[in-house]
């Protein structure tokens, strides 16, 4: 039997290897759909092996977590899975239905209809079998977690509860921030940072939480483990799955993509199931048997409250309220999962479901809605303190109501309007009632008149509990450190994207090495050649610099810095790429630019509430067009719309722009057309100057500054003129914008301009003289090496080299310095909840005193005493910072997915983020060691207590 | 056992002093006692004369002011203190009057913990500890934790524990002082038995007269001196 399994589990994670394989290696992608296949139906063969030998009172709960997981499968299983699901679900709902546990059967009900659905949806839209997928996830979740909180039967509910309404609300106002325009952008990202925060401390608490429970659980059998573990390993599987996506991306078919969660799923789970394991039998070899294993143990299980305060409020109320019905006092019911369910439901279906009448807001608020006021009616109903902890997830579903609404709310119907509103107030109104009961009832018990049923001398005691459980003071210390390394990872994460997409503009708009020579550069472009067959280089092309003045009819720039570069090669196709409007090709062939009048005025081009970049190019309802460089020449609006083709400019330019041969060759038809709509225009308005003009290409704020566009005439003004009859006068010269760029750059996007290397020459007077060398490398991070290697090479004798990085040394650093300050400041939020290490141990230390003296009086040595206080801080900074990295990680992949969208002052469109592996692991390590560090004063404090004292303290 | 060899126990001029804001407070003021191999002596006096002092000093629980502690004719007081603490695992019991037993663990668990201490497998501690218990008659109270037992069954299972590393001698501190009378009975029942069968030595510290009557040997303490013989005394 044992060998069976053996085998079908070594069969099992061959399937994973070969569907990994088939990521590496696209010819074998072909085989995922079947591998994903086998590897369901081996999963079933294992399960069905389980359940033959699992207990009987487990079988149940077995079959049940088979059935989500197989209805949960986010591929399309031609109904297959959700078949089976179906199956096991029905037997367990009828066996558990049998046998009185009646949560169990509603639990399988419920599955009964999902995975009935599932199926349904599986044969009608196959298409939408992720969708489905991710439905019954998100429900098995939900079912997981409500089942953990009732087989767990710990008062700490409330917790959970607030932490899924608080996760609730962060990832609404997540979401509802995408709906949101960046107009309303302080407000929203206010709300969504509360929100996050609050969120975020909620997992923080649900994650330690769930550790702790499942490490304290470890005597349970292992697919209970595995089950457990599920929702731990949810954030995990999704970056990997995402991560897998990626590196299969190779592969167009959505099914891959897909496929990827298999994999990844499995590979987390085992990998959780196998830590466990090991855990487990670490455990089970050195912990019985190790007396400062075990006291640590016994110590963190065992810090005991005593919730008297609470107890004595319980009572309070108790005496203030009816007893509607017996029961009606638990805070999460099968009902309350079931209308939970329907929200999520309502909410990842709304995009489905939705239609002109209901947008998909107006059905997700419906969902959240309805829960809301099912919590608000269970809280209302409530006869026990635990019932009435039901207003809290009530209260968060409300607000999350309410901000779904919120785009609606601004909207123009005035009853929209109120909705939020209403929204909100609704929880209010509920708690306002509740108190007038309590109120009136009070009065009749003043009076007398209170029925005998309700009288409190009646009614049970509420009895005051010791709580055995995981100490709360080293809970909190442990969300503390949850959340520091949790807010380490993201900010970090964040600044990472930032700098990296920085960086990248900067990488892409300047030269990686800069190279010159005092004197000019004696064989410019031999030395390019040279320098551009080196294996490290991509490009190498000569160019000159200079600063000019830049006038429009409208406006006059500031100093912009003027190259002329070889308009050929891979640096201009990096230019090319960047182009808004316009194309490189205009720098060489100017010619076709003059036909052009110059455009109308820049404000109608640039209207100040909408300045998006396909304002630029003067159309503005085909912004798509804008990416395509060439077709941005069409800023003509007075061509009519039936023009015949053969006027429409140049439609084949667009597919082979970038790629058209460097020297002009004039039997292209390409090049004809243009001039022939040209010749036509020169006609029909004789004021245009048709003399050939040099072009040159701007960045865009630059245009937008100066008013102009492609087709434009701009002049350029050198400072340094020649000196006239009337001192020194500017020499000036006209140019026509041949393009329009965008690097991102603010800074480039103002003062950069580019026309060809002959005219830049004429223009600075400097004869055939060419300074500079601008080379990209394959690789930035070799820029010093090249540079090392240019300067022994034998043509490398009097050359200036410049990296990037020397050229941005302010930048780089000042990036560099923030980082490293974000990452003190906040490695304080974890020095800050290591200290509250430190002060629930010593509460520890003190309450125990006497233990410890009494284990020394038997024998236990002072280094003894000194691991078992130890292990504690350090066992709960361990917690800490595992559940901070998987909940850093998922809030990276969670913003990285939705995107938060920034306002267009940052330059960037959506939040950045950038996870690097060794910083994650730079946090790790770094408040590992500040909890080890805090958890070793403790220690020593408690090994150093005398003996003699502590036996008295006892007493 | 070997019976010829001298005293197991000798305390020799034993001094031990508290400072209390700078002042030297003097509670031993020179003791002198000797056990052998197997006997049983109790201690009697009044509150505050520096009895439980006495035991802890001569249990290694606290180094002497002056004067010396042999075990075997050695001075256990030049070893340091974790070779002290090895000492006291593997050859002194301890009972005391509130039983100390540790709230989280389970009767078997406090018994096995000074074996697990001493770096004994985890079956064996655990046959010895169940052994115990069935001795002291605590065999349906295993799993049981401090909280869920009787105080005379909390005694019995601190003896127990106490008695887990086969020591050679057994110091205990008013180990009734908490119990009514017949289970205080009882528990010194046990703790005869044990001395008769095991041949523990037994120091008991207790100002119970009844008790200290039927232990042969009994050593009164006054004014932080051991005189012998037991003096009727009117305690309250």
């Amino acid at each position: 039997m044992r060998w069976v399994t053996a085998s079908l589990v070594a069969a099992f994670l061959g399937c994973t290897a070969a569907v990994l394989a088939g990521f590496l290696f696209p010819a074998l992608a072909y085989l995922t759909p079947l591998l994903v296949l086998a590897k369901a139906g081996l999963l079933v063969t294992l399960v069905l092996l389980a359940l033959a030998a699992a207990r009987p009172d487990w079988r149940h709960g077995l079959a049940l977590g088979t059935a989500l997981t197989l209805a949960a499968i986010p591929v399309p299983t031609l109904a297959l899975a959700p078949t089976a699901a179906f199956l096991l679900a029905g037997w367990a709902a009828r066996a558990s239905w049998r046998s009185q546990r009646k949560r169990l059967a509603a639990a399988a009900g419920l599955l009964l209809l999902l995975s009935a659905g599932r199926g349904t949806l599986d044969v009608l839209r196959p298409d939408l079998a992720g969708l489905a997928g991710a439905g019954v996830g998100v429900a098995v979740a939900t079912a997981l977690l409500t089942a953990a909180l009732f087989s767990l039967s710990l008062r700490v509910r409330p917790v959970l509860v607030t932490s899924a309404g608080a996760l609730a609300l962060a990832l609404g106002a997540a979401l509802s921030l995408r709906l949101a325009p960046a107009a309303r952008f302080n407000v929203t990202m206010a709300l969504f940072v509360v929100g996050f925060i609050l969120g975020a401390a909620a997992i923080a608490a649900l994650f330690t939480w769930l550790f702790l429970k499942s490490f304290e659980r470890l005597d349970r059998t292992l697919f209970h483990s595995f089950l457990f573990f599920l929702p731990v390993t949810v954030a995990p599987i999704y970056l990997v799955a995402e991560g897998m996506a990626r590196l299969g991306a190779a592969a167009d078919h959505p099914l891959w993509k897909w496929g990827a969660f298999a994999p990844a799923a499995d590979g987390v789970l085992l990998l959780a199931l196998l830590l466990l394991v090991a855990i487990r039998e670490a455990g089970r070899r050195i912990g019985p048997g190790n007396p400062v294993l075990r006291t640590a143990w016994k110590f963190l299980r065992s810090q005991q409250m005593v919730q008297t305060s609470d107890t004595r409020s319980n009572l309070a109320l108790r005496r203030l309220v009816p007893v509607r019905r017996p029961g009606s006092g638990e805070l999460l019911s099968w009902w309350s999962a079931a209308v939970l369910a329907v929200a999520a439901a309502s909410w990842v279906l709304a995009p489905v479901l939705s239609d002109a009448r209901f947008p998909p807001f107006l059905l997700r608020a419906a969902g959240l809605g309805l829960a809301a006021a099912w919590f608000s009616g269970k809280a209302l109903a409530a006869t026990t303190a635990t019932g009435r902890f039901n207003v809290l997830p009530a209260l968060l579903l409300a607000s999350a109501t309410a901000y779904v609404l919120l785009p609606a709310g601004l909207g123009e119907h005035p009853f929209l309007r109120w909705l939020p509103v209403a929204a909100a107030a609704l929880p209010v109104l509920f708690l306002a009632m509740q108190y007038a009961t309590r109120v009136a009832l009070s009065v009749k018990m003043a009076r007398g008149t209170l029925p005998r049923s309700l009288d409190p001398h009646l009614a049970p005691e509420i009895r005051t509990r010791m709580r055995e459980g995981v100490g709360a003071s080293i809970f909190a210390s442990v969300v503390g450190v949850a959340i520091g390394v949790w807010a380490l990872i993201v900010v970090l994460s964040v600044m990472a994207g930032f700098s990296g997409e920085l960086q990248d503009r900067i990488i892409r708009t300047k030269d990686h090495l800069r190279i010159s020579a005092r004197d000019g550069l004696p064989s410019p472009f031999d030395l390019a050649r040279q320098i551009g067959a080196l294996r490290e280089t991509r490009s190498a092309s000569p160019y000159v610099e200079g600063e000019a003045m830049m006038s429009s009819s409208l406006n006059i720039s500031s100093t912009v810095t003027i190259r002329g570069i070889v308009p050929e090669g891979h640096g201009a196709d990096e230019l090319e790429t960047s182009l808004v409007a316009g194309s490189v090709r205009f720098l060489r062939h100017p010619e076709d630019l003059v036909p052009f009048p110059a455009l109308p005025p820049a404000g109608r081009f640039f209207p100040d509430d909408e300045s998006d970049e396909s304002a630029v190019t003067g159309i503005e309802d085909a912004p798509a067009a804008a990416l395509s460089a060439p077709e941005g020449l069409i800023p003509m609006p007075d061509i009519p719309d039936d023009a015949p083709e053969g006027l429409h400019p140049m439609p084949e330019v667009a597919d082979d722009a970038p790629g058209l041969p460097p020297l002009p060759d004039l039997d292209d038809p390409v090049d004809e057309q243009p001039t022939r709509l040209g010749s036509d225009y020169a006609v029909s308005s004789s004021r245009f100057d048709v003399e050939v003009q040099p072009s040159v290409i701007i960045g865009i704020e630059l245009a937008r500054s100066l008013g102009v566009s492609v087709g434009s005439r701009i002049t350029l003004i050198s400072p340094d003129g020649e000196i006239g009859p009337l001192g020194v006068q500017p020499r000036a010269r006209s140019f026509h914008v041949a393009g329009i760029f965008s690097t991102g750059m603010y800074e480039y996007d103002l003062k950069l301009a580019y026309t060809t290397l002959p005219e830049a020459q004429r223009f600075f007077d400097l004869g055939d003289r060419i300074d500079l060398i601008d080379v990209r490398l394959h690789d930035l991070a070799q820029a010093d090496r090249v540079r090392e290697q240019l300067l022994a090479a034998d043509f490398g004798k009097g050359l200036e080299i410049q990296t990037l990085q020397e050229m941005n040394r302010n930048l780089f650093s000042a990036l560099k310095l923030e980082r490293i300050v974000m990452f003190v400041v906040l490695g304080f939020i974890i020095l800050i909840a290591s200290f509250n290490i430190v002060a629930s141990l010593l509460i520890l230390i003190w309450k125990r005193t006497g233990t410890i003296a009494i284990l020394r009086t038997m024998g236990a040595v002072r280094s003894d005493v000194l691991r078992i206080f130890f292990l504690l801080g350090a066992a709960s900074g361990l917690f800490g910072i595992a559940s901070g990295v998987i909940m850093g990680l998922s809030s990276c992949g969670v913003i990285r997915h939705l995107g938060i969208t920034l306002p267009r002052e940052y330059y960037i469109r959506s939040l950045p983020v950038h996870v690097e592996g060794s910083q994650v692991l730079l946090v790790a390590v770094a408040a590992l060691l500040i909890t080890v560090g805090a958890a070793l004063y403790p220690g020593r404090l408690a090994a150093r207590i005398e003996l003699v004292q502590g036996l008295k303290d006892e007493r | 056992m070997n019976a010829d060899s001298g005293p197991l126990l000798e305390v020799q001029a034993l001094a031990k002093s508290y400072f209390h804001l700078g002042r030297e407070v003097p509670v031993l003021k020179g003791v002198d006692v000797t056990l052998a191999s197997g006997e049983m002596l109790a201690v009697v006096g009044k509150s505050g004369v520096g009895k439980s002092t006495f035991l802890h000093v001569a249990g290694t629980l606290d180094r002497p002011s002056s004067g010396k502690v042999l075990y075997e004719g050695s001075d256990v007081f030049e070893r340091p203190d974790d070779e002290l603490a090895r000492f006291r695992n593997r050859h002194l019991g301890f009972v005391f009057q509130f039983h100390h037993l540790l709230p989280e663990f389970n009767a078997l668990e406090n018994v096995m913990m000074p074996a697990l201490l001493g770096r004994m497998a985890l079956p064996e501690a655990t046959r010895r500890a169940t052994t115990l218990l069935d001795q002291v008659g605590l065999s349906h109270r295993l799993t049981h934790r401090p909280g869920e037992l009787s105080g005379g069954e909390q005694q019995r299972v601190a003896i127990a524990r106490a008695l887990v590393m086969q020591p050679r001698i057994l110091f205990a501190d008013e180990p009734t002082g908490n119990l009514d009378e017949r289970t205080s009975e009882d528990v010194h029942e046990l703790l005869f038995r044990l001395n008769r069968e095991l041949g523990i030595g037994l120091v008991i510290v207790t100002h119970s007269f009844a008790l200290a009557r039927r232990i042969g040997r009994c050593l009164h303490m006054r004014d932080g001196r051991m005189e012998p013989g037991i003096e009727e005394s009117p305690a309250p």
